[in-house]
């Protein structure tokens, strides 16, 4: 068995799948998190009685991380396209 | 060689593998999408189809060459890869009978290398290659969707705990569109290019066009519209599956599972080292299913399509094998015809028993274990119901 695993380890590219997990795990969150971000701002947002200092600071946020997503996927399609 | 006849069969047998491909991997993009509500289960399937469409005229730098590294290139002939397409089409179609999301790469990549086995021994078959090159990547890609999905669901659940519900289900399943979108753009780009490159390639290997030559565009448009229209019409059986088997999706799952395997798949695209969209699209669910405060995953139903995907090689070399070696008793150009009819009289045997249980729009978001049930001889845990109110 640990033969197996030997032969095989030095046919399988660890370093590029380690790139690929690090890449992913980094942009996949990033992604998450930032839209999760902007769906709590908007909520905060909408609440009813909120401050108007406080409402212009989420909708500030909800544009900023908006830009953001929109950048990324722009992004994507670029990818797409140019690979 | 020239051989029109052989080549017009390979032709044609390939914009049917293409077809299989679009109705088998419609889940990969749309099935959290469906399940959550973002989407009406024929609108997200025709947005899925449109965009495959688009991906497949968006690029064409994809190498014209099947299974380039797997087997030798120098000893593929037209009944190889014919007989290779036939034992992907019929693992295809089988395993979306059973509502199993099982890769149509590895499929074809089964079929080819059984049928080079048949055609040319083992010494033709490139082992290394097959272990860095599909063996590798298809056991690590689901473990990595699975892992970065769990995190990311965890942080979205966390973040959003005290946002009012409404606007979190608005926002996700917004979010989802868009992810399903470039999911379905993405699929579109690499799996049209995969059947482009086998008809490039036996249009080369036919002498109808040299060694160097640009994909001609009747191709692109004929895989173009060949996975389009699979995606639109098939699927529903492992959208059910994807989408509600698995575990149960809530809008803020669904999302956090879909851009998790746009960019797992992008990512790994960028390296040169491109994974599976099912294998990547089926961890993603199951880590959006961990990633909730119960852990609530099916595994059982995940084990059998593990199961599947661990007989995805053999069984579709086996048929890809035994494809071929009909063809080279009967004669190629008499035997492709032969198995050409033997997979469509399957496809047909397989199409009228799924009309038994028949799943589409209507029921593929009924309760799991219901009615019209691909899986239902799988025992199943019960999964509680995700706290996330949908809107």
């Amino acid at each position: 068995m640990s033969a197996v695993v030997v032969a095989a380890s030095g046919l399988i590219k660890w370093g590029l799948l380690g790139k690929i997990l690090v890449l992913s795990a980094g942009i996949s969150v990033g992604l998450v998190v930032l839209f999760t971000l902007a769906v709590n701002s908007l909520s905060a947002y909408r609440r009813e009685g909120a401050a108007a200092l406080s409402r212009t600071m989420n909708a500030a946020a909800v544009a900023l991380t908006s830009v953001a997503i929109v950048a990324t996927l722009v992004w994507g399609m670029y990818y797409i396209i140019h690979k | 060689m020239h051989n029109s006849f052989l080549l017009v069969l390979v032709v044609l047998i390939a914009v049917g593998f293409d077809f299989t491909n679009g109705f088998h991997d419609t889940a990969n993009s749309v099935a959290p999408t469906i399940a959550t509500g973002a989407m009406k289960p024929r609108t997200a399937v025709l947005m899925s189809s449109t965009l495959n469409i688009v991906g497949a005229f968006l690029s064409l730098k994809v190498a014209a060459t099947i299974a380039s590294g797997i087997v030798s290139q120098t000893s593929i002939i037209l009944p190889v890869v014919f007989a290779g397409l036939t034992g992907a089409i019929i693992w295809n179609v089988a395993t979306w009978y059973l509502g199993i999301p099982s890769s149509s790469s590895h499929a074809l990549i089964g079929g080819v290398v059984g049928a080079m086995l048949a055609h040319a021994g083992g010494h033709a078959v490139e082992w290394s290659g097959l272990v860095s090159k599909v063996l590798a990547p298809a056991t690590a890609s689901p473990i990595f969707a699975l892992v970065i999905a769990a995190i990311a669901t965890t942080l979205s659940r966390r973040l959003t705990q005290k946002s009012d519900s409404t606007t979190k289900s608005w926002g996700m399943r917004t979010g989802q569109i868009g992810s399903s979108a470039l999911l379905s753009i993405a699929h579109g780009t690499n799996d049209a290019q995969k059947t482009m490159g086998i008809v490039t390639l036996a249009l080369v290997a036919n002498g109808t066009l040299a060694d160097n030559a640009a994909t001609p565009k009747w191709v692109v448009v004929m895989c173009g519209v060949g996975i389009g229209l699979g995606t639109y019409l098939g699927g529903w059986r492992i959208i059910r599956t994807m989408g509600q088997g698995f575990t149960k999706l809530s809008p803020t799952q669904g999302f956090a599972a879909q851009v998790t395997s746009s960019v797992v798949i992008l990512s790994s695209s960028h390296f040169g080292m491109p994974l599976s969209t099912t294998h990547v699209a089926a961890g993603s669910i199951l880590g959006s299913g961990v990633g909730t405060k119960k852990r609530t995953v099916r595994w059982a139903v995940a084990g059998r399509v593990a199961v599947a995907w661990l007989l995805t090689l053999p069984a579709a070399g086996a048929c890809g094998a035994l494809s071929f070696l009909i063809e080279r008793l009967v004669g190629f150009s008499f035997g492709q015809v032969l198995t050409g009819l033997i997979t469509i009289g399957f496809c047909a045997v397989i199409f009228k028993l799924s009309r038994r249980d028949r799943i589409n729009a209507e029921n593929v978001n009924d309760e799991w274990g219901g009615h019209s049930e691909a899986l239902e001889h799988v025992k199943t845990t019960p999964v509680v119901e995700p706290t996330e109110v949908s809107a």
